[in-house]
């Protein structure tokens, strides 16, 4: 009986598809298209993907106030990082800065290292300017602006989000293990950008 | 005697109802006037929803207001007023700055991430730039597509009130520490929106 309502519905569904003036409404307009550009790249690449949810992992190792202020530090700051990719300020190389990043909170979730809250910041704010200017960049290319950094920026918090969650992990039995082990592999992530910027072509 | 009540109560509303309906498929107009009210409303209604700049900054009042507002309706009340205003005057007249929303915006995504506390007296003046800018911004954004200006301007009046109210008033009313962390965390999110605009918005040649 239920089979039979689920396929009914299914069916329902794919017939009202080829309308084609339901298909329409859904159709993506500029700011559409520049929300998902930007939702998508923070997910685009590995690279951003993990330094995004080491943030949120590392704020539950440090615990306290770490747990909301690095989520809360890092868009403010990346979004300097931003303007700093639109205007084009000359920085370091950023994929460096990227694959430094991933190094070096991989490595700060794997030795479950828990500094100060200021150090936290300060760390976490000084990789967020290299992530917020590759964001930047993207933003030339055309895409309407204001969805496209809402989108990102979206897309970031809820990274670090799903980060905080991971880092849950840690209250069950052997989870710090788990959590290191995220950890661990997050930092070679790192390494091998690095290995493979320097030896690339 | 009651069988006799309902049947002659229940008769006068069946010929009504039929005549009506019979208007309805006769004199199609009729039924045009209506919706193109009913759909201007909706469209009020929807309109500093789903205007990006306004929207971002509406979103923001709304959270502002069930971190600060909690169980306080007044300042819904008073959003939905400045709402209405700056809308009347974005129909009748081009958008504010855009270099002024940004602002705006950051200014609202910061006080909200910082969980600022405001004394209870100035409570309801807060919301009050922010809402009557959303509206300005949105009613300019829709001033050549609408129809039927009496309601569009009552739906962003209902639609500003019971937004708000169905999402701030739930969530205000004695938010969990998640929730808590949730509002400043997303008030960081608009703030970095706000600034990346800003800086676009100084960038551009004049």
């Amino acid at each position: 009986m239920v089979s039979v309502t689920l396929a009914r519905r299914v069916a329902i569904g794919l017939i009202a598809m080829l309308l084609q003036t339901v298909a329409e409404a859904h159709a993506v307009n500029d700011a559409m298209g520049g929300f998902i550009a930007g939702a998508r790249h923070p997910v685009s690449g590995v690279d951003h993907l993990l330094a995004m949810l080491a943030v949120g992992v590392w704020g539950v190792v440090i615990g306290g106030a770490c747990v909301w202020l690095l989520p809360v530090v890092f868009p403010l700051v990346m979004a300097l990082g931003a303007i700093a990719g639109i205007v084009r300020l000359p920085l370091p190389p950023i994929e460096f800065g990227i694959a430094a990043s991933l190094i070096a909170l991989g490595s700060a979730v794997a030795m479950t290292w828990r500094p100060g809250v200021m150090l936290a910041v300060a760390t976490v704010a000084l990789f967020a300017i290299f992530h917020g200017y590759a964001h930047g960049q993207e933003l030339l290319s055309g895409t309407a602006a204001l969805p496209y950094c809402v989108g990102f920026v979206c897309t970031t918090g809820l990274l670090h989000a799903v980060g905080i969650a991971i880092g849950q992990i840690t209250r069950v039995p052997r989870g710090m293990l788990g959590v290191r082990c995220v950890g661990i592999g997050m930092a070679t992530w790192g390494m091998v950008l690095v290995v493979n910027l320097v030896t690339g072509p | 005697m009651t069988q006799q009540m309902t049947h002659s109560v229940l008769q006068p509303r069946r010929a009504f109802i039929m005549t009506g309906a019979i208007a309805l498929v006769v004199t199609p107009e009729l039924a045009t006037a209506h919706v193109v009210a009913t759909t201007s409303m909706l469209a009020g209604a929807l309109q500093p929803w789903v205007n990006v700049e306004a929207s971002l900054l509406m979103i923001a009042v709304t959270i502002w207001l069930a971190q600060s507002a909690r169980g306080d309706t007044r300042p819904y009340g008073v959003t939905s007023v400045a709402l209405v205003a700056g809308m009347i005057i974005g129909l009748h007249s081009g958008a504010p700055s855009s270099l002024w929303m940004s602002g705006l915006t950051l200014c609202m995504g910061l006080t909200i991430a910082a969980a600022l506390t405001i004394h209870a007296r100035w409570r309801s003046y807060v919301p009050v730039l922010p809402a009557f800018s959303a509206g300005w911004w949105a009613g300019s954004d829709a001033a050549a597509q609408v129809t039927a200006a009496i309601s569009f301007v009552f739906g962003a009046w209902v639609g500003g009130l019971v937004i708000p109210l169905l999402l701030g008033l739930p969530m205000g009313d004695q938010p969990s520490r998640a929730l808590h962390i949730s509002m400043r965390v997303i008030g960081s999110w608009i703030a970095a929106v706000g600034l990346i605009m800003l800086a676009l918005r100084l960038a551009q040649p004049a």
